[in-house]
């Protein structure tokens, strides 16, 4: 009986790591791939992005000419590094910092009665209207809740990380 | 290398890849560049139409607006009066960025917009859908740099008619004033850059206080898609 015992919890373990690796690719597919299909639209055209981020009057001008460029690659490198399993927390960890800022803007321009279109996906309309509103919020915060869920669990068995990890590491006799 | 060197290696990774492509794909965020762009843009249709119809490049005072003047009888202020009424003198006016206030507005659209006598043509740049429709000043037209941008139509007088050929209609010295929704908006200063940019115009003035506060002064308004409502 005793016996039983010992080998029914490392069993029961195996099944809660097998099912918290399948909810943090499920994770990772959400969030990354959202975040890929911004990064897609956006990139597409730079210039109507630039004029999206002016518009929300946060950031100062040389910000925003930065920004326009850097945040849909930003989006892009973390999309596929969370998509593979690659480097896993660090990219959960800017998509939680991206994610975070973009409800910070959406909060922002709502509470300040801004007409503005959201220009989540570029000029694409996904999910959510074209303008800012609780709709954008919501989702923004399901994806934050689950890029730290990812920052905090790591990648998970199906991951580029897991398999990186558990090769033989050629100088490990040394 | 712990998790935060990777962020830090992701977000470096991210910016050199931004520099490139600003490289390759040059943008422009001054206040104007839509504008500019638009203006740009809309010079070259208007060099590839002046060369097939030559008359379209006639001077623009041959085709001063209309003076519509339904039924406003003989209160009305003589036509030849400098735009304005006298209730704005340009020399006398201190800001240089041209903006008007409420009661110069109002002023403004007693002797002119409300009377219909041509002199002044009021435009409403608010670009949001259905904002427009939803209320607008009393008399003004629906004029956004979008329209320019996507070579859309203005509605004149209940018909459709090109936004450039509506605005090769105003004078370069007629006074146009333009609003949108209030505050600092990009929307009104972009349309007067590509106003005094494209069509040569001098007189074109910027209602700052938006249509909120002309709704909130309970001063004239309509609803719908004409200056005039329905």
């Amino acid at each position: 009986m005793a016996n039983d015992q010992s080998t029914d919890k490392p069993q029961a373990k195996q099944h809660a790591g097998a099912l918290l690796s399948l909810w943090l690719i499920v994770c990772r597919l959400a969030v990354g791939g959202l975040l890929g299909l911004a990064a897609f639209y956006k990139l597409q055209d730079p210039q109507s992005f630039a004029f999206a981020i002016k518009a929300y009057k946060i950031l100062p001008r040389h910000l925003v000419h930065v920004s326009a460029f850097a945040i849909p690659w930003l989006e892009a490198l973390v999309a596929i590094a969370l998509v593979i399993g690659l480097w896993t927390r660090a990219a959960a960890m800017l998509a939680s910092l991206l994610l975070a800022s973009f409800l910070y803007a959406l909060a922002s321009v709502m509470i300040r009665d801004l007409h503005v279109d959201c220009s989540c996906f570029g000029d694409a309309v996904v999910l959510c209207p074209e303008q800012p509103g609780w709709c954008h919020i919501a989702q923004d915060s399901i994806l934050l809740i689950l890029s730290a869920m990812v920052v905090i669990w790591g990648p998970g068995r199906a991951s580029a990380d897991h398999m990186l990890a558990s090769t033989p590491q050629p100088n490990a006799q040394d | 290398m712990t998790s935060v060197a990777r962020a830090f290696s992701i977000l470096g990774l991210a910016l050199v890849a931004g520099l490139i492509h600003s490289w390759v794909t040059p943008i422009s965020i001054a206040a104007e560049g839509n504008a500019k762009a638009a203006a740009e843009k809309l010079a070259e249709s208007q060099t590839n139409a002046g060369d097939a119809n030559p008359e379209q490049s006639a001077d623009p005072n041959q085709e001063r607006l209309p003076v519509t003047d339904p039924g406003s009888g003989s209160d009305d202020p003589p036509v030849d009066q400098a735009p304005g009424g006298g209730a704005i003198d340009p020399d006398q006016v201190t800001d240089p960025t041209l903006h008007l206030s409420l009661n110069q507005l109002r002023t403004l659209f007693e002797q002119h917009i409300q009377a219909q006598t041509g002199e002044v043509v009021l435009i409403d740049a608010r670009g949001q859908e259905g904002a427009y429709e939803a209320g607008h000043i009393l008399g003004a037209e629906h004029i956004t740099t979008d329209i320019f941008w996507d070579n859309l139509e203005v509605i004149y007088f209940g018909a459709p008619m090109p936004a450039q050929e509506r605005m090769q209609m105003v004078a370069p010295d007629q006074w146009v004033v333009i609003y949108c929704g209030g505050g600092d908006c990009d929307e009104s200063e972009n349309l007067r850059t590509l106003l005094v940019d494209s069509f040569g115009l001098e007189n074109v003035w910027i209602f700052e206080a938006g249509y909120p506060a002309w709704e909130e002064a309970g001063l004239p308004t309509a609803e719908g898609s004409t200056p005039f409502g329905q």
